[in-house]
């Protein structure tokens, strides 16, 4: 039944979760950590307790009122999930709200079945102890985050837009390397620049000091000016 | 090349993709207020395949993270467009509910007699029991408890019976019966995956219930006047959903301990799957006898009746169920 076209890869450690498409090509999309999607079925819980509210008031209308609120109640607790997710693209409006979507194992948009499927099994996700619901416990023991609705589903939270980065520019003059680098070195050269100018200063000052004892006459900071400056010049930038 | 030059030379395809896609995925409102795409629909796969090209390319050349971003979430909705799983059928829902249903059932007969073993003789012990010492009844349940039914039930009290009394209230009973009987069943459904011991326990415990109250009530002489009358249409769909219930939470947790040749994950994803019919047919079964419950089962007619009733309802679920859907082929799979 898992799709012959793609593959899922082994989890990386970066969080992302990683498909084969027949083209191809690798896509990753960022899976939803266990808190965000808490907070999202927190704000859902918020608008189905309002929705309740509201069709509470149709006990003033008699006993055939409170009738149709009963009926009504049923629906919007069993319902509300699939139907948000199916006239939304996959995102219930607290998964919105935190910018989730829910999407099939191999990233296609979700169907009704699945969508199904995965809600069927939001009441033992949910409510069934220990802590706020085995869910939790289940969706910390498996690679995709997946709580138990997930599994039976075959179906992922991701994460829909990633933070915006600044433009990365290398903001140093190009250097051209003395050495004859490989292709392998030099695109490890332009990553580890490309790593610097997103911000992580600390981490590649320390990265760059284990380059120390190659070049005895270089001070730490001279080190790590010539490989962005490396990076800059191999990856041609202007 | 240069990423600069890359990102130049393919600059206006991309932003020509978004734009299409971004059109395609709109809602019709807001898809009113865009532009028509520069992208015809038949060069869409075309143009698709391109920008998986570009983005092996850029991951392997090291291009910044920014420009691989951004070809990657192009490339993921392209994905998502172009290999989208087709929306629901209209054939689906005749074949849901005159081929697939029944066929799960039938599919799954083993866990059906089980369960309903497992339900229907705790039912059967609790009435013998009581028919042969009525005095247990002491024992079973509280008395204000048993004062509450045997007054439910009282023949000559009412004239509508069962836990609906008045016109007025049977849409109250209705929207009642729905909400917890068809609630339940789901949970039943849902926690089977937790261990079905649950499940039994759940399928013993209301089985005992039904028996000590038809056991009492016969003992009292009520049950054949006016709980049997009652109870008897409805409960062809009510009962047999309840024992479905079981049988699709046992499947699902059985699916899991017990994965064959499976890995766990996927016997589980295959059965869920597979009992998707089942569990949309409980859910229409619980809906039948709801239905029937706050309508027909309460309203006061002769008892003859009402066994007659039961009796076609009785027929037509064992019909049902055992026939339809033999040898036919699903519409959706017709070619």
């Amino acid at each position: 039944m898992s799709n012959n076209l793609t593959r899922r890869h082994k989890q990386p450690a970066d969080g992302d979760v990683r498909v084969e498409t027949p083209e191809g090509v690798n896509l990753a999309a960022p899976i939803a950590d266990l808190g965000s999607r808490a907070v999202a079925l927190l704000i859902d819980f918020l608008i189905i307790a309002v929705l309740f509210l509201l069709l509470s008031m149709l006990s003033m209308f008699g006993r055939t009122g409170e009738g149709v609120m009963l009926v009504l109640m049923f629906f919007v607790a069993w319902t509300y999930f699939i139907v948000t997710e199916m006239l939304m693209d996959g995102a219930s409006p607290g998964k919105k709200a935190m910018s989730l979507r829910v999407v099939a194992d191999d990233l296609t948009p979700i169907t009704l079945e699945k969508s199904l499927i995965r809600n069927l099994f939001r009441f033992v996700d949910t409510f069934v102890p220990p802590f706020c619901g085995i869910g939790a416990v289940i969706m910390l023991a498996n690679d995709g985050n997946k709580r138990i609705g997930d599994l039976a589903a075959g179906t992922l939270v991701i994460v829909e837009a990633r933070r915006k980065r600044k433009t990365l520019r290398i903001e140093v003059e190009p250097i051209a390397p003395t050495l004859a680098l490989t292709a392998k070195e030099q695109r490890a050269i332009v990553r580890f620049a490309n790593y610097y100018e997103q911000g992580y200063h600390e981490r590649a000052n320390e990265l760059a000091s284990r380059l120390q004892p190659l070049f005895p006459t270089l001070s730490e900071a001279e080190i790590l000016t010539n490989l962005r400056g490396y990076g800059r010049y191999i990856k041609g930038d202007e | 090349m240069k990423e600069s030059v890359f990102i130049a030379q393919h600059e206006v395809d991309w932003e020509e993709i978004d734009a299409f896609l971004t059109y395609q995925t709109a809602r019709r409102r807001a898809r009113a207020k865009l532009d028509a795409p520069v992208i015809d629909a038949a060069d869409f796969p075309a143009r698709y395949r391109r920008v998986c090209n570009q983005l092996a390319l850029a991951e392997n050349k090291g291009y910044s993270q920014r420009t691989l971003e951004r070809i990657n979430d192009l490339t993921v909705r392209g994905h998502q467009h172009l290999y989208a799983q087709k929306r629901l059928k209209f054939g689906s829902i005749f074949d849901f509910l005159f081929v697939s249903f029944p066929r799960v059932v039938r599919q799954e007969w083993k866990l059906f007699w089980l369960c309903s073993a497992i339900f229907y003789l705790p039912a059967l012990l609790t009435i013998g029991i009581l028919l042969y010492n009525p005095d247990y009844i002491q024992i079973m349940m509280d008395a204000d408890q048993v004062s509450e039914f045997e007054q439910m039930y009282e023949p000559a009290e009412n004239e509508r019976f069962g836990e609906s009394r008045g016109a007025d209230s049977d849409v109250y009973m209705f929207g009642y019966y729905v909400r917890n009987n068809t609630g339940i069943g789901l949970k039943t459904i849902s926690l089977g995956v937790i261990g079905y011991v649950f499940t039994f326990l759940i399928l013993i415990f209301n089985g005992m219930l039904l028996g000590v109250v038809s056991g009492h009530l016969l003992n009292e002489g009520y049950a054949t006047q006016t709980l049997f009358p009652f109870v008897i249409t409805h409960g062809a769909f009510e009962l047999t959903a309840i024992v479905l219930s079981a049988a699709a939470g046992v499947r699902l947790g059985h699916s899991i301990f017990f994965p064959g040749r499976y890995t766990r994950v996927n016997s589980f994803k295959l059965t869920a799957r597979r009992l998707m019919p089942m569990i949309l047919g409980i859910v229409m079964f619980f809906f039948i006898a709801a239905f029937i419950e706050a309508f027909w089962s309460a309203m006061p007619l002769e008892p003859w009746v009402k066994y007659t009733s039961g009796a076609l309802a009785w027929l037509f679920v064992a019909w049902y169920l055992t026939f339809s859907g033999r040898g036919r082929v699903l519409a959706t799979e017709a070619t």
